[in-house]
Order: structure tokens, then sequence, then C-alpha cells
């Protein structure tokens, strides 16, 4: 089975990835960054006249800016759930390395052709939000969840191929 | 759309969680984590979308472009009169014209041009920071992956539009700041 993270990263830090210092310096940098955006607009605007283009510059930069902290935001949270799920899995394996019996053989066998109908549905939910997302960030976020989506699908069916043989 | 995509994440994690008791191996695990991942990136996303709402109202509340569709919050559509900030970025290149033939108003006092390249001086500052935190970020998974590439590209493209609005805007009365 093809593996789902960048090979180049150790096995470790695949299966357990702890919170990245950078990741939790980055969210910060971009919730700065969005308050010097959203405050340099109040500024420009504070003087009492308007710049029109000026502010339209300054004004898309502060919404793509509140965009990359959610984002950032998003990741680090992620990191630390993920963290905390891999406080009960210090003991998980390379698949190679387990012996299923007959019952996990098809526990998985069933989970996966449950979820392949899912996995599915949340391709086209995906597909049709980033038909519909305007903003690039926006679009291309969707645009990236239905290739992990794909890729998840890929996943299953051939779980379901090796899980079958047992 | 984003909540049915929501349940259907909580459903598959919820098995994943009960499947990894019985058999902890590395794909299995790895999966879960791109869920836990989609999850806090939905959620996050309308929270995204709730902030801009707040700022675009907050600023541009009194500024607004008649029958234009444009920026697609999460897959809401705006048709009615609109901020002109949400416009795509189609419409704001077209806009360039207008904004490099007359970034300040006439007779503007030297010292408000001076205030207004000071604040975007420091915005280019602001952005520098962003981009060099961003240079070092490595990913761990091929979605994280994306997104830092989605920002960086974004960041690149906000520091091209902050360095000509600073060109122009010292060309224009032919003083530094």
């Amino acid at each position: 089975m093809g593996k789902v993270y960048n090979s180049q990263i150790p096995y470790y830090e695949l299966v357990i990835p702890m919170v990245e210092p950078l990741v939790k310096k980055a969210a910060e940098v971009e919730d700065k960054a969005a308050k010097s955006y959203t405050e340099g607009l109040a500024k420009i605007r504070g003087q009492g006249l308007k710049y029109t283009d000026t502010e339209a510059v300054v004004t898309r930069i502060a919404v793509d800016t509140i965009i990359h902290k959610h984002l950032m935001k998003a990741i680090l949270e992620a990191q630390k759930e993920l963290e905390k799920v891999r406080k009960g899995y210090e003991h998980v394996k390379e698949p190679m390395e387990i012996e299923p019996t007959k019952e996990q053989a098809l526990l998985v066998k069933r989970f996966a052709e449950m979820h392949l109908d899912i996995e599915r549905d949340m391709v086209e939910t995906y597909k049709k939000m980033a038909e519909k997302m305007t903003h690039p960030l926006f679009k291309g976020l969707a645009e990236a969840l239905v290739k992990n989506e794909e890729e998840h699908h890929r996943l299953l069916k051939k779980l379901i191929e090796k899980y079958e043989e047992i | 759309m984003e909540k049915n995509a929501q349940k259907d994440i909580k459903k598959t994690k919820n098995s994943l969680k009960r499947l990894l008791k019985e058999l902890p191996t590395e794909e299995l695990l790895s999966l879960y984590s791109d869920f836990i991942l989609q999850e806090k990136l939905l959620k996050e996303l309308s929270r995204a979308e709730m902030e801009i709402e707040r700022v675009l109202g907050k600023f541009w509340s009194d500024s607004v472009v008649e029958n234009v569709e444009v920026y697609n919050l999460g897959g809401m559509c705006y048709k009615e009169k609109v901020p002109a900030v949400r416009m795509g970025r189609e419409e704001l290149a077209e806009r360039k014209t207008l904004f490099y033939a007359e970034p300040f108003p006439e007779n503007l006092p030297e010292e408000k041009k001076a205030t207004v390249k000071e604040i975007v001086f420091r915005l280019i500052e602001v952005n520098n920071a962003e981009l060099e935190v961003f240079e070092k970020l490595k990913s761990k998974s091929p979605l994280e992956d994306v997104i830092f590439k989605l920002i960086r590209e974004s960041l690149l493209q906000h520091s091209r539009l902050l360095k000509e609005l600073l060109t122009l805007l010292r060309r224009y009365n032919g003083k530094g700041i």
C-alpha cells in the first residue's frame, strides 16, 4: 500500500506527529499580520480621506491574511489533537509487522467497504465547493481536499483487496 | 454543503477510532490524521468567513459596487450591492489602471501622503516577517503541503502588490519616506 505521508519524514514523525514549533510560530505571525493589516486600514481611513485604490489593495491583503490565519489555526489544532491521540497509540505498527486475525481483517474490510460510499460523497461535496468558490485560497483548499479524498478512496480500495485475502 | 462534509468526517473518524483500538496500524492512523485536519479546516473555514464579513462590514459598508458576482465564500453568493473589495482578482487587475493613474486625491497635503506611505512601508515589513516563517515551514502530510504552498503563493503576491504600491506612492510626489 502506498504511504499517505511524505517519505522524507521519519516513520516515527509520520505516525506520531508532534506539534511543530514553526507551525505555532506561523499561526502567531498570521494572527499578528491580520491585525496589522486591519489596523493599517483603520489608520488610512482615520485620516478622514478615502484612498480608494490603496484601500482596495490593503483590504484584499487583509482578507487573504485572515484566511491564512484560520488555515494555520486549523493545522495547529489538528497537530495538537494528534499529539493527544498519539499517547494512546505508542504501539502503532507498520502494516507488514502485523498478522491480523480473521476477525480483525473482517473489521477493516467492513469499515473500508462502508466508507467507500461516504468518501465518494465527500469527493463530490468538495468538488462542488471548489466549483462554487471564487476566492483563490478557498478554491485551492477545496481542490486540495478533493485530491485528499480521492487518495483516501484509493487507500480504502487497497485495504479491501488486502484484507479480502486473509 | 460543508455541514454534510463535517457530518461525514465525524462519522468516519468515529469508526476509525474504534477500528484503531482493534488494529493500530500506520495506514489507519494516517487516514485518521487526515480526517482530523479536514475537520479543523472546515471549522476554521466558516470562522474565516465570519471574520471577513465583520472586517468588510466595518471598512466597506459605504463603498459598494452593484450587481457584481464576487468572492464566493463557502458557497455564499453575493449578487446584490457588494463591497468593492470582494471583487475577484480579475476585477482588481482592471482597476489597476485607475490605481496607477491617481493614487492620491488632488492637492493632498504632503504629511498625509507620507503617513499613507509609512503605513504601506510597515505592511511590507509585516509581509516580510510572514514570508520568512513560511519559507522555513516543513509539511507533515500532502494536505499540509498544499496549504503551505497556497499561503506562500498568496504572500508572494502580497509582497509584489505592496511593493508596487509603495513605488507608486513614492513616485507620485518624487520623494521617498
